[in-house]
């Protein structure tokens, strides 16, 4: 439970934090930090236009991938205390949940019959099924690692520093999650929210068409996926011996940095090739994999 | 009737209704001749059931093989004297051709159940030349270029078939001379084999075999039948498909029984293996690239009559004989079809036909059904006795050769398969063939064509026991 | 037409009736069915009687559909091919039975050759167009060359052992190397599976296949390959090594029949390329339990079991809603063709919500069926990476990143088969004027998908049902633990399906009044979009297959504009969607083999010398090969 309100608490602030981060390495003032929440909810007030083309499934949508990356909260514990939701294998209802967000996104864009969308559409397909086999290798390995097979039990006894677990199985973990977060949230290298032509998007691209309630639905879940991921993050490195107060601290702590990291990684990179994507994204597959063999040598599996 | 169905009797009469059908001069008494002599194949087909092995007019003996391909020339012969007549209606031939027409079949059929009869290798080989000539009239029945060019090259290949045969017995008989073999009769030959010989015989088998392998209508020798079969009303080509290509087995079937006891028996299952194998990748080889409807079902007999060899050679002599029944009912139920359907669309080629589906429904379905025979899949009974001829090969010392024979079948079931659909489906092009359809008369002709291809189903999955035993005797000529 | 099928589908109901009995009551009490019908014995285990099942509902909603889809059949049929059609779909579904309940190789040869001609027949449905004709005949030429794996089967077995029943099957594996019974039933078990690389058969055949006939090949034929495969497997006490083979053979069936999915124009061959993949899911799975009891790994056995057991019966339930669909389009727009079809959700809506439906069961998102047929395979793969050994552990990981691949990937290929095909704008006119058919079309689409939806819901109820095929197949009892992770996720589900309609009803109650304006879609400034401007199925595909182009094969022609090319002309821009395996292997090997045997033709000369030749010919053959001692 204290996972999910954590959950809603970072995604208040996160893309505020990012944003002003970018502002300030810019040299501007930036927006607020709860701009983005005011454009939220400027948005549920406000009517909507949409494309005589669309049909149900464009308005369906947001609703459906909302519901979706709000069920994939309820799998996330915080630190010992138990997910809403936990069960054995919740990791891959997670992915799962993702995958039927991006979806709803997808057959949305195309119901618009815009060539923006469908483009958009298309690589958001592809990078969101090439970046699964890294999630799951990732977590295929800790699983090895603890021997559990939920998040829950997972994080209840994973976490940096604790027995077993060197810096570098880690700090790898902490890499490709974080990656997978960025591309997952749409982010640079793979896709620039701030980019201002269509053809080089890709999540932006594919909601051109969506307005009022149902934007408002997006941005809360596009806030809400990177709020997940830097949960999880923070999942790492919440020691269950600590008090509450303590993690909670950490856990907001990690966020934070997060967001900064994200802002800053947006300040100071260019956004990759479209067709560098794929080849950047199977590099974290490698990295996953990397993960795999380190974790088979500690348990002594795999002796070389 | 035992008494008085002596095979005599049997050729006294077929001689007789042969003179009444030449010199009658209506239709109605050709019919009734030809009925009459039907119930005569009949009543002998009885005759010799009753009085298995029992030697008649000292040179005949009927045997369950015997039988059973005497019942099959009753039943077909029936059905093609019938479809004869039809033919003849409707080609509007004169009552003059027909006699003569009804009258070499008579003469036809009735030396086929001299050659099945024989005991004696000399009489086979008399009354299988015999059957050339009187063959030869009814492939000539058309009367035009194709037909009389089929005939003489028949004719003319037949009689240095026999030759060759004849070359093989006087190679037996030095073989035999040796020994105490008092005559060239089955059971003498039989009983001397073992002490004769091996070469000689060896060389003999290799010539009867090459000589009769144009009635059986096998390699090497198989390419006049394809001609006349082609060249021939349909349902004498039915006839020549089945009850003749019966004879050819009948003759070397038994004359492979008389060797097979003695120490060259495994040569003989290779050298019929060998046979076989050609023969069925002679019939896949052109099989790719026939155009004509009729020689694609001459080739399919090729293909079987290859299957019932590697059959015998591998073993499964009841999967031969189920295998030739079986062949004999399917591939007349489709010649006799393909006459009909030649009546409708008046063209043999390929190209020229297609929607005969929708031209004449009745007919397709006798198309698709035999189809089915021919590639032997269920539920017709050509998949058992097919079945039973590989996987036996396939138990044997020679089961590689089944690595050869499998994909040359799935070559000719590809290739049969592709024309006779495009037969039953491809549109017509208007230009080509004229529209016509089939009327209700022509449907109910096609009852006959069904009923055979009913036995074929039958007697593959439904024969009664007592049937399918008098077969496995039948099928085991010295046990 | 219509009222034939409508006998054939009586009778087919009296079959799934009479027969479905006996397989309940096997379920329900654990007891082995077992009847003398001539001299033969069929038997039927509790995974038979599973199959049988299968098998009746598979027939009979493609029955119920078939009544309807065949009423509207526009060309006039004779009386022969009503009968052959309404014949050979009662006889798919009898031989379909009659191969799960055979005990000895001679009925299985039997009833899978009948499987193979009926199946070949109903395909010849449509065989006045040359495409369905063509791909039929390579269907029955490649099932032929398949069956013959049990043909081979039986000779070896029979001479050996003197029968070949089943049991004397096992004891001939046991006696002799294990492969040389079990590889050429494999060969015609995966033939029929559409197993890579020999599913090039399938493609062509679903896509020529009248829509309910594809239901069923695709839904429950296809199945049977992978029975022949566990049913032998399991006969031949299955090893490590054939899980691994078979695992391996999984995945690639799964990769490879996924990807081309996303290459298809042909929303029919989508679907059928989408039943490879699934058809490797189940294999691959199939493997992991036999690599799970070479290990003697007793849960990760049971989940694999229990993933194939679901994803049979959800796969079977998502292809029928799926290509009945598909079979709605066609009949309404008359193409299968996406590049012509967009925007069906308007004219044709309750097609395309089953499509829809359809589309998010067949990816295996939540809330689906596909989800919790697909999570116990992941709970196996999981499971299997950590096991203590390296080359098993990485079996799982494989296994793992197939599935996670494969998912992406369906999700690619569903939303261009929906996306492209239903929604956006019309390409043509076809979808402008096509309208939804009478309402008991989707009848049996909705039966099948209100039964996917129950498995997704209460998978852990199945499963208990299912208790006694598992146990059958494994001869272990579910761990307690796995049935809870099912239930919860069942209920996970539910809650999902839930929250999403309290999550809708709030928004329409938060924008009730608010102002919605309509206008056309935004085009960056660019009013006078149509629907050209629109992605097409080309187009969509094009950067997977460009990533995956070592297993694809598009052809592309078009002819680029040269700098020097001062006024160009009209250019146009053609793509073939071509299997790789059967474009680069079967095609040149069939051409090759015909090659050889057409040269061979010259010998038909027409020559009477040369005939009589021949004669001498082969009595010296036969004489030199004597001397040769060959003979």
């Amino acid at each position: 439970m204290i996972a999910l309100v954590v959950i809603l608490v970072v995604a208040l602030f996160f893309i505020g934090i990012v944003n002003r981060t970018k502002s300030l390495l810019g040299g501007r003032v930036g927006p607020g930090l709860f701009q983005h929440v005011h454009d939220v909810v400027r948005l549920f007030r406000k009517g909507a236009v949409i494309s005589t083309t669309s049909s149900i499934v464009f308005r369906l949508a947001p609703t459906i991938s909302f519901v979706a990356i709000l069920m994939a909260c309820t799998l996330i514990p915080f630190g010992t205390q138990p997910a809403l939701l936990p069960f054995q294998y919740d990791v891959v209802a997670f992915a799962y949940l993702l995958a039927l967000s991006r979806f709803v996104m997808i057959l949305a864009a195309l119901d618009t019959g815009s060539p923006f969308e469908g483009m958009g559409a298309n690589r958001e397909g592809i990078y969101g099924m090439l970046v699964e086999p890294a999630f799951f290798v990732v977590f295929g390995s800790l699983a090895i690692l603890t021997g559990h097979t939920s998040f829950t039990e997972l994080f209840s006894t994973l976490h940096v520093g604790s027995g077993g677990v060197s810096i570098l199985i880690s700090v790898l973990a902490v890499y490709v999650i974080l990656q997978i977060a960025m591309i997952e949230s749409s982010r640079l290298p793979i896709d620039d929210p701030k980019t201002h032509l269509e053809l080089t998007m890709i999540h932006e691209v594919m909601i051109l068409d969506h307005s009022g309630f149902d934007l408002g639905l997006i941005m809360v879940s596009s806030s809400m996926k990177f709020a997940l991921f830097g949960l999880l993050l923070a999942n790492f490195h919440l020691t269950p011996s600590a008090p509450l107060w303590l993690l909670l601290i950490i856990a907001f702590g990690v966020n934070i940095v997060f967001a900064m990291t994200v802002g800053a990684i947006e300040s100071f990179r260019a956004r990759n090739r479209m067709k560098r994507n794929p080849q950047f994204i199977l590099t974290l597959t490698s990295v996953a994999v990397l993960i795999y063999f380190s974790v088979l040598i500690l348990t002594n599996k795999l002796v070389l | 009737m035992n008494t008085l169905m002596h095979p005599y009797v049997f050729f006294a009469g077929a001689a007789i209704i042969a003179g009444l059908l030449i010199i009658a001069r209506t239709m109605s008494a050709q019919i009734l001749l030809l009925a009459s002599y039907i119930v005569l194949l009949a009543s002998l087909t009885w005759h010799e059931f009753t009085t298995l092995n029992v030697i008649e007019a000292q040179y005949l003996k009927a045997d369950p093989l015997t039988v059973t391909l005497l019942s099959v020339l009753t039943i077909l012969g029936a059905v093609a004297a019938f479809q004869g007549v039809l033919y003849a209606k409707h080609r509007g031939d004169s009552i003059s051709h027909l006699a003569l027409h009804n009258a070499a079949l008579v003469g036809f059929l009735s030396m086929l159940v001299g050659v099945y009869l024989s005991r004696h290798i000399g009489l086979v080989w008399a009354f299988l030349e015999a059957s050339t000539l009187t063959a030869a009239v009814l492939i000539y029945h058309n009367r035009n270029r194709n037909s009389v060019e089929a005939t003489w090259k028949y004719v003319f290949v037949c009689s240095i078939g026999i030759a060759i045969a004849f070359a093989g017995i006087l190679f037996l008989s030095i073989a035999g001379s040796a020994t105490d073999a008092h005559d060239l009769s089955f059971e003498a030959l039989r009983a001397g084999a073992h002490t004769m010989d091996p070469t000689w015989l060896k060389i003999s088998f290799l010539f009867l075999l090459a000589g009769f392998s144009v009635k059986l209508g096998v390699v090497p020798l198989f390419n006049v039948d394809i001609d006349a079969k082609d060249a021939a009303p349909s349902h004498i080509s039915a006839l020549l498909s089945s009850v003749l290509m019966n004879a050819g087995f009948s003759a070397v079937y038994r004359i492979y029984s008389v060797y097979s006891g003695t120490s060259i028996r495994p040569w003989l299952n290779s050298v019929l293996l060998l046979c076989g194998t050609l023969s069925i990748l002679a019939a896949a080889v052109y099989i790719l690239k026939v155009k004509n409807l009729k020689r694609l079902l001459a080739y399919s007999s090729l293909e079987h009559a290859g299957i019932v060899l590697i059959a015998v050679g591998s073993g499964a002599w009841f999967a031969a004989l189920l295998h030739l029944v079986l062949h004999s009912f399917a591939k007349s139920a489709m010649f006799l079809q393909y006459g009909h359907y030649f009546r409708l669309t008046k063209s043999k080629k390929i190209n020229a036909g297609g929607d005969y589906l929708s031209a004449h429904p009745a007919g397709a379905g006798v198309f698709i059904v035999g189809l089915l025979a021919l590639c032997a899949v269920p539920p017709m009974g050509t998949f058992l006795s097919e079945m039973l001829a590989l996987t036996t090969l396939l138990g044997t010392a020679w089961w590689w050769w089944a690595l050869i024979i499998i994909p040359l079948l799935a070559v000719i079931l590809w290739a049969m398969t592709k024309r006779i659909v495009s037969i039953l489906y491809r549109p017509r092009h208007h230009t080509s063939v004229n529209g016509s359809r089939a009327t209700m008369s022509m449907a109910m002709e096609t009852i006959p064509q069904y009923a055979l291809l009913a036995v074929v189903i039958w007697l593959g999955f439904f024969a009664p026991p007592a049937v399918v035993d008098f077969l496995h005797r039948a099928s085991i000529l010295h046990p | 037409m219509r009222l034939t099928f409508m006998v054939a589908c009586v009778v087919s109901l009296v079959i799934a009736f009479v027969t479905s009995i006996p397989a309940v009551t096997v379920l329900v009490t654990g007891m082995a069915w077992s009847a003398d019908i001539g001299s033969v014995t069929y038997v039927a285990d509790s995974f038979s009687a599973f199959m049988v099942l299968v098998i009746n509902t598979g027939s009979v909603l493609a029955a119920l559909y078939g009544v309807r889809y065949l009423a509207d059949d526009p060309d006039g049929r004779s009386l022969t091919e009503s009968i052959l059609h309404g014949t050979s779909f009662v006889a798919l579904h009898a031989a379909m039975i009659g191969v799960v309940i055979s005990s000895d190789l001679y009925s299985l040869f039997y009833f899978w050759e009948a499987m193979s001609i009926s199946s070949f027949l109903l395909v010849l449905f449509d065989a006045r167009q040359t495409k369905a004709r063509t791909a039929a005949i390579r269907y029955i030429l490649q099932m032929h060359i398949g069956a013959v794996g049990i043909l081979v089967a039986i000779g070896f077995v029979s001479s050996a052992m003197g029968g070949v029943t089943y049991s004397l099957v096992h004891d001939y594996a046991a006696s002799h190397q294990t492969w040389i019974v079990l590889l050429p039933l494999a060969v015609a078990f995966a033939m029929k599976a559409g197993l890579f690389p020999l599913h090039s058969w399938l493609p062509d055949t679903h896509a020529a296949a009248p829509s309910h006939v594809s239901g069923l090949m695709s839904g429950v034929m296809i199945k049977l390959g992978a029975y022949g495969l566990i049913r032998f497997g399991l006969l031949t006490d299955p090893s490590t090594e054939l899980g691994t083979v078979l695992l391996v053979i999984g995945i690639a069936t799964a990769l490879f029949g996924i990807v081309n999915a996303i290459g298809q124009r042909d929303l029919k061959k989508l679907l059928a390329y989408s039943s490879v993949e699934n058809m490797g899911l189940i294999v691959m799975s199939v493997g992991m339990a036999f690599i799970a009891r070479g290990i003697d790994a007793p849960y990760i056995e049971i989940a694999a079991w229990s993933g194939v057991v679901l994803h049979i019966l959800h796969h079977m339930l998502i292809k029928a809603v799926l290509f009945q669909s598909a079979g709605n389009i066609l009949h309404g727009t008359h193409t299968r063709d996406l590049n012509n079809l967009g925007g069906l959700i308007h004219t044709m809506p309750g097609t395309v919500n089953l499509l829809l439906l359809g589309g998010l069961g067949i990816s295996a998102l939540p809330g689906s069926s596909g989800f919790v047929s697909e999570f116990p395979m992941y709970i196996s793969g999981i499971k299997t990476m950590m096991m203590s050994s390296t080359s098993i552990s990485m079996l799982g990981v494989f296994s793992v990143v197939t599935l996670c691949l494969a998912g992406g990937f369906a999700i690619i290929a569903f939303t261009k088969a929906i996306g492209i095909g239903a929604l956006g704008t019309a390409r043509t006119k076809a979808p402008l004027t096509a309208h939804d058919p009478h309402w008991t079309t989707r009848f049996p689409q909705w039966l099948a998908f209100g039964g996917a939806l129950f498995i997704a819901v209460a998978p852990g109820m199945f499963i208990r049902a299912l208790s006694g095929v598992l146990y059958g197949l494994s001869e272990k009892h579910i761990p307690h633990d796995l049935l809870t992770t099912l239930d919860t996720v069942g209920i996970g589900q539910a809650v999902l399906i839930i929250v999403v309609g309290i999550v809708w009803l709030l928004r329409m109650l938060a924008t009730r009044t608010k102002p919605v304006a309509e206008g056309p879609t935004w085009g960056c400034g660019f009013q006078e979009g149509d629907a050209r401007i629109q992605y097409t199925a080309t187009t969509y595909a094009d950067s997977t297959i460009e990533i995956m182009s070592p297993v694809t094969d598009v052809s592309v022609s078009y002819r680029h504009i040269d700098p020097a090319d001062m006024f160009p002309r009209t250019r146009s821009y053609h793509t073939e969607e071509k299997d790789l395996i059967a474009n680069k292997v079967f095609d040149p090997l069939a051409i090759g083999v015909e090659r050889v045997l057409r040269a061979l033709a010259v010998l038909q000369s027409g020559n009477m010398r040369s005939y009589i030749l021949y004669a001498f010919v082969f009595i010296v053959v036969v004489v030199v090969l004597t001397l040769a001692e060959v003979l």
